[in-house]
Parts: structure tokens; sequence; C-alpha cells
């Protein structure tokens, strides 16, 4: 299925937890959020939480800024 | 001297920095360490996937058990999207709900849209935020963020990254004279006596990013900050002789050999 982590359309397993999403992508999960559909899944969930077609998902972090 | 309380902590610097603009991470470290700041801003954005998947995380190199971490809502420019961005913030810091709220009104004075800050401020404090909040130096705007709950008010002294220095004086010291939270002059900072003249006012802090980061040296101009926050704040503490026009001389006139009739 597609879904678009970050602007970038990905093909992935059908019903993909966040959890091997990340894993997927080599993520760490210090000290970043991600959303999905503009909601916020915390950590805790991140491993039941299972990804549909068409999700849109942001993987946010801190960056330099003033 | 007594130290800047924010949020039931206390701080040895009044010296809060950006993370921004920096060459690399390393002299970002670097700089922050010869500000001598203990509370350092950052920005929330997309992580970058896939591209340079061995840089560390900030936050890897800014350790946020060492430093306060103060995120910001910069690049927001309504009051919904700052509120979005404070609620990932906490989620990226493990529940912490300090934010640097900002709402900008156009791109090219990056001036506060004072409406939505303060619709941004009233529903992040009733969400449990603390929030330091940049504002324009309108005294009336300041007290009414106060009046709302947040912790820091933080007015400009020129426009975000011009360098300008502090331009409304007297709009600064009507804030300061007015408040009962901490007032922190946020932006527009140039070099290091722009600092000293904020700090000589009474204010409780100076916030900058773009001065000590775009210096030729950043990290000598951070050791040169922190001196001159130092500095003007001991002088205020101190207390300045009133200006006179005409002089008044240092050395005794009595027994001046030179004064012979």
């Amino acid at each position: 299925m597609n879904i678009t982590v970050n602007q970038n359309i990905l093909v992935v397993d059908d019903q993909i937890s966040l959890e091997s999403l990340l894993s997927t992508l080599s993520i760490s999960k210090k000290y970043m959020a991600i959303e999905v559909n503009k909601i916020i899944i915390p950590k805790s969930e991140y491993a039941e939480y299972l990804l549909n077609e068409n999700d849109i998902v942001e993987v946010i972090n801190a960056v330099g800024g003033g | 001297m007594n130290k800047l309380i924010i949020d039931n902590k206390s701080y040895s610097s009044r010296l809060i920095v950006g993370t921004g603009k920096y060459k690399d991470l390393e002299e970002t470290k670097l700089a922050i360490e010869a500000s001598g700041a203990e509370m350092v801003t950052v920005a929330i954005r997309r992580m970058n996937i896939g591209q340079d998947k061995d840089s560390p995380n900030l936050l890897e190199f800014i350790d946020p058990t060492k430093y306060t971490i103060l995120p910001n809502t910069a690049g927001c420019y309504n009051a919904l999207d700052a509120v979005r961005t404070c609620n990932i913030a906490a989620e990226i810091l493990n529940g912490e709900k300090l934010v640097k709220l900002e709402v900008l009104g156009d791109e090219k004075t990056l001036y506060p849209n004072t409406g939505e800050t303060l619709k941004a401020a009233e529903i992040l404090v009733k969400e449990g935020f603390k929030v330091m909040v940049y504002t324009t130096d309108d005294p009336l705007v300041a007290k009414e963020l106060e009046n709302i709950g947040c912790i820091s008010v933080m007015p400009l002294a020129s426009p975000i990254g011009s360098g300008l220095g502090l331009q409304n004086k007297y709009n600064i010291l009507s804030i300061v004279e007015n408040a009962k939270v901490p007032i922190i002059v946020d932006a527009g900072v140039g070099t290091a006596s722009d600092a000293s003249i904020i700090m000589e006012l009474g204010c409780d802090g100076v916030l900058m990013n773009t001065a000590i980061a775009c210096a030729k040296n950043p990290i000598l101009m951070a050791s040169a900050m922190r001196k001159a926050v130092d500095a003007g704040y001991e002088a205020f503490n101190a207390g300045r002789i009133p200006k006179r026009r005409y002089a008044n001389a240092s050395s005794p006139i009595e027994g001046n050999i030179c004064n012979d009739e």
C-alpha cells in the first residue's frame, strides 16, 4: 500500500505498524514525534498502531532555531 | 545577584541563545558553552529522512539534561499552527511543556501577529503549557499576555535577525515597570552593547541567535554577549548616576597647587 512519510510516497506492507516503519527507515525514537493524519501518536502506541493506505505520516524533530 | 527564575527553575545566566544558523553542530555547541546560557531555543521541523542518516540529532549534541530546551513555534502564522507545534514539541521532549510562542505576521518583518499570538497564548495556557511569548514592544499587549498567564513576556528590540539593537527604549521600560513576570528582550540584538543597554533598563534577560551565530567569530561573540548581559545587569543593580549637562570634577578642588592667587 502507499503511505506518505514526510511528503514522500512510500510503498510499504499492508497494516505495517509505526514501530516497523521506523525500523525500516532506521529512525531512532529518541527526541522525535510522529503525527498520522495530523494526530500525534504517543511513543507508547507505536508497536500496536497500524498504518492504513494513504495515511500521511510526519516524523518531526528539533532542529537549530532561534 | 538575584537569579532568573523561569517555571520554578533558577538560572545563573540571563542570556538565552538560539541554535539556528550555525556552520555545524560542533560550532553550535561551542558557542552555547562560551555564552554561558543555560536555556537554548530549538525549532520544530520535519526530520530529514534518508539524507545524512548518520548526522546526529540536535538534541544528542545539546543535551536536554544539561540545558533547558525551549522549543519555538517559528514559522507559524496562525494560532492553531502554533498550538499544533507546541503539542508536537511536548511529545518530542517527553512531556516538557515549556515553550516559546511566536506567531508571525509577515515574512518581511517577522513581526508578531498580535491577535493570533493572544489567541494561541490563551489556548496553550489552558492546556497547561508554560508559555514564554515573543511579542511587539507594545506595553498594553505585553500586559495582556501576562494577564492571560504567560510566564514570561519577550518583546522585540527590533526585527528578528536585523541587528538593529534596541529601537524603542521607552516602550521596553514601560513594559518592565508594569510587569510581574520576567521580561526577556527577544530579537534584534546586533552586538554586545545592545545587550548591555537592554539589561541596564532592568530587563530580566536577553534572547538572541543571529548576533552570535552570524558573527565572524561566533564563539568569541558568544563570550562577549555573556559579559555584556552580566555587565548590564550589574550596572542596573548598581544604579547609574544621573545625567547632567555640565562637568563635575572628579578630583578635589581643595588643595590644588596650580590655583594659588
